[in-house]
């Protein structure tokens, strides 16, 4: 096991093992013969044309050079590497070859040694050289990595009116540097692992040390070390492994392309996890309310904001509630409706040849369609889909009688109003089917039953141990302060306990202050 | 639990859909006018929407009239829904309109019941008494679904001493189910047949769920100042030298019944919250003296009139309209054990005093 993971796994949890290799490594380690090094390598490395080797020597001491050209920087490696071991005069003193380039010749300052294959092909693969000196029987890897990667750009996902801009990117120490920028403190805690058998992925674990719920901490570490996958390609990998079960679909870890983000859940003593190759960061515990809030909330007027996120809690229970709601009405209460409006809906379905609640499964089913479509076309073919999509299932599916008008009223409704959440899309489409089916079957018996499903398995939900709803217990101001409305900044005075042992925001200070 | 789960799901297809009902698979009814029929039985006139004439704009839609016959009102639907190829929908009906004839040889638990013993019927739906001579002619205009038009005017004046006070099936069927007071039903006529315009005619007096009598339009604000709260119509005094005209704000009514175990003594008292909106020049309005002359007057004049209607329902018709009896039977349940079954002859010679007091908080004079 790595050092820095010594005391940071529960026993048993050896991450090294399971992000190993399969091939056989022999005995796992480097011998002390250059040859037969050599020979191993370059027969773990077999077919694999990007490795870029290398022989050569200065005076009696021989060297290997290996690296993967695409993510090693090749002019770093000849400027700083082969120049320094080629014109060195330091190397005519007998013994101890090793030491001396590793403490003397090489220009490099991040140099490991390691006789590890397994950590030897990780570094290698990472865009890291490998240099053996003569019969040694341990390897010099040399930092040496240049990727190319997307700059930093606002995220589309997350776009906001007012606040900073900038997003993830798919490196981990971009991204680590624009969280850094914000936290200039050594109270933030920064943990490297590695994840996937094959992918050996990198995942970066942050918190603040004097804020987190250690407790929390723990329990993280332990479901992350139960994971054993082969390859982690998005941090939703992770997601999937350590969020509680929801068969509603509901999210127990909070996904964020911004940095800003990260930050103010880090200084509310939540956990953050980014994943090498993926712009999205993971944060836990991830309460309920959390999908209605938004990081524009914290930079404009509470009282506008607030309104908003109002809207969003209203615009999700409405799109779960209203086609069942309307199914409810026309198929068995209509005694609800006021006479001019049941005329007008009698009206309008008049000649409609399907029944009201098949019509709405149909039209809900054609509408995520178009969605799903939008979605996934680029943009200019988007707007003339949408276009297309307006007429076909709006005017033309009304006027060939093929759908009742109120009923596109209905679907365009709860098809606009999940889109103000996107966060819990998924839990809004199934909530809302099952509503539906409910609906249809018993009228508002079924939807009342299918709503206290929802709101029983929200109530009940867990994120990290710790409930989603109301993880206090409490009701007190502080506890609801950031809940339906946000506090102006001067009233917000504590963190949530369960999520960190240190509640008060102002005796939080770098120095590790605070109850 | 998983089982439970299962056995929930698979009772779902048995529970459900059998109520499934689609809007456009009934005939809707609007409205629904009884008369009498031939050989005593009774002619029901329903208000039906013509499906066929249902379009997208609600401005074209039109009604038909679907007039059936049979010995009791279910028999007279379920003939209705023998012409219809969909069955009607009396969910939405607004409005039961009864004529004299059948009010008086049937009575209104002959309608009200089975219309209550109905899931689809709302209670909110009104009963009127048609001033013509059948109710089925109050349907009849085209051009507007009558029943609807109906509902909204009587509706429009609730609170108010000079419109109509519809009574709705449930607050009916309810005072007929207590048999403690009288009831007391709007009676609408055309005033103009051609153009549909419509006008209150009084109250039909109901004793016993049965009609006895009618009570004019004169003297209708005057009973219902006595029935109901009240916060609109105005009153005008006429002593021949001046006169003055009051705007009722609020009028609050109690009522309350005694038996010294030989005569029945029921008293009235109503706090009434008037503004002057008009004064004849010789009240002086200015002078605090003559506001209170004019409440001492209004106060009179009303009491008036209030006892001189209650007691004419009383000893005229028999009729326990301000709900005398029910205030006893509230009171004192076991009294009215023993005097439910004399009530009617003890009402006739019941002892009846009224007191008003009319307070006059606005005379206009601000501007």
């Amino acid at each position: 096991m790595m050092k820095w993971m010594n005391g940071f796994f529960p026993k048993g949890a050896d991450i090294t093992e399971k992000t190993r290799p399969p091939d056989a490594l022999g005995d796992g380690a480097l011998t002390a013969s250059l040859e037969d090094n050599i020979a191993l390598l370059e027969g773990l490395f077999c077919d694999v044309d990007t490795m870029v080797s290398r022989r050569f020597a200065n005076g009696d001491v021989r060297f290997y050079i290996f690296y993967s050209d695409g993510v090693t920087g090749s002019m770093m490696v000849n400027e700083h590497v082969v120049e320094p071991l080629v014109t060195t005069g330091l190397l005519k003193k007998r013994g101890g070859a090793h030491e001396l380039v590793r403490d003397q010749i090489l220009q490099s300052s991040d140099i490991k040694e390691s006789c590890d294959i397994a950590e030897i092909i990780a570094a290698v693969t990472y865009g890291d050289t490998l240099l053996l000196v003569g019969d040694s029987d341990r390897a010099l890897i040399l930092s040496s990595k240049a990727f190319t990667l997307r700059g930093v750009s606002e995220p589309e996902g997350e776009k906001i009116l007012s606040g900073p801009r900038e997003g993830f990117t798919e490196g981990v120490m971009t991204n680590l540097s624009l969280i850094r920028r914000r936290l200039r403190t050594h109270l933030l805690k920064i943990k490297f692992m590695s994840m996937g058998r094959h992918s050996g992925t990198t995942v970066c674990v942050l918190y603040m040390d004097n804020i987190v719920n250690k407790k929390l901490l723990d329990e993280l570490m332990r479901r992350l070390g139960k994971i054993d996958i082969d390859c982690v390609l998005d941090s939703n990998y992770l997601a999937e492994h350590i969020a509680e079960k929801s068969f509603l679909g509901l999210n127990t870890t909070g996904a964020t392309e911004r940095p800003d983000v990260v930050v103010g859940r880090l200084m509310e003593g939540r956990i953050a996890l980014i994943v090498d190759g993926s712009p999205v960061a993971l944060t836990v515990p991830y309460l309920m309310i959390e999908n209605f809030q938004s990081n524009e909330d914290y930079y404009m007027n509470p009282m506008y904001t607030g309104y908003g996120r109002i809207l969003r809690i209203l615009c999700f229970f409405m799109a779960i509630v209203i086609p069942g709601l309307y199914i409810s009405i026309v198929a068995y209460h209509h005694e609800i409706l006021p006479p001019a409006l049941m005329l007008s809906f009698a009206a309008s379905r008049k000649d409609v040849p399907l029944p009201a609640a098949l019509e709405c499964f149909i039209m809900l089913i054609v509408f995520d369609i178009l969605r799903e479509t939008g979605v996934r076309t680029p943009n200019h073919v988007g707007q003339a889909l949408s276009i297309v999509g307006a007429l076909v299932i709006g005017s033309s599916a009304v006027e060939a009688k093929l759908v009742a008008a109120p009923m596109v009223i209905v679907v365009a409704i709860a098809g606009i109003t999940i889109l103000l959440v996107p966060r819990l899309t998924a839990t809004g489409l199934i909530a809302r089917y099952m509503c539906l089916i409910l609906s249809s079957l018993l009228g508002l018996s079924g939807l009342l039953i299918g709503f206290s499903v929802l709101i029983i398995h929200m109530l009940n939900l867990q994120t990290l141990g710790i409930p989603s709803v109301l993880p206090s217990e409490r009701l007190g101001y502080q506890e609801v302060k950031d809940t339906f409305m946000r506090a102006p900044w001067p009233k917000m005075l504590t963190r949530i306990r369960p999520m960190t042992a240190n509640t008060v925001r102002a005796d939080s200070s770098p120095w590790g202050g605070g109850k | 639990m998983k089982i439970f789960v299962l056995c929930a799901l698979l009772c779902l297809p048995l529970a459900g859909c059998s109520d499934y009902r689609g809007l456009d698979a009934q005939t809707i009814v609007m409205g629904i006018a009884v008369d009498e029929g031939d050989n005593g039985s009774l002619r029901v006139t329903f208000e039906i929407v013509d499906m066929d004439s249902l379009s997208s704009s609600a401005n074209e839609l039109e009604t038909r009239l679907l007039e059936t016959q049979g010995h009791t009102f279910t028999e007279a639907v379920r003939a209705g829904n023998a012409k219809l190829r969909r069955n009607m929908y009396l969910g939405n009906a607004e409005t039961v309109i009864l004529s004299r004839g059948i009010a008086q040889s049937r009575g209104l638990d002959a309608i009200t019941d089975p219309l209550m013993r109905d899931n689809e019927v709302r209670c909110t739906l009104i009963l009127i008494i048609s001033g013509e001579d059948s109710a089925r002619e109050l349907l009849e205009p085209s051009g507007m679904i009558m029943s609807h038009f109906l509902t909204q005017n009587i509706s429009a004046g609730r609170v108010s001493a000079n419109a109509a006070q519809p009574q709705t099936l449930y607050e009916v069927s309810e005072i007929l189910k207590e048999n403690a007071s009288g009831i007391a039903l709007p009676v609408v006529r055309f005033s103009d047949r051609e153009t549909g315009e419509l006008t209150l005619d009084g109250l039909a007096l109901f004793s016993q769920g049965k009609l006895t009598g009618h009570l004019g339009s004169g003297d209708t604000p005057y009973y219902l100042l006595a029935k109901t709260k009240l916060s609109g119509g105005s009153f005008r005094l006429d002593d021949g030298e001046k006169y003055a005209v009051a705007d009722i704000r609020t009028s609050v009514p109690s009522i309350n019944a005694r038996y010294d175990g030989q005569k029945l003594y029921c008293e009235v008292l109503v706090d009434i919250s008037a503004a002057a909106v008009e004064l004849s020049p010789d009240w002086g309005a200015a002078d605090t003296g003559a506001v209170h002359g004019l409440e001492r007057d209004l106060s009179a004049m009303l009491s008036a009139r209030i006892k001189s209607v209650i007691e004419e329902m009383h000893r005229e018709h028999g009729v326990d309209g301000a709900g005398f009896g029910s205030r006893l039977r509230a009171r004192d349940p076991n009294l009215w054990d023993e005097l439910s079954g004399q009530w009617h002859s003890l009402i006739k010679e019941a002892d009846v005093s009224v007191r008003c007091n009319v307070r006059v908080n606005n005379t206009g004079l601000v501007k």
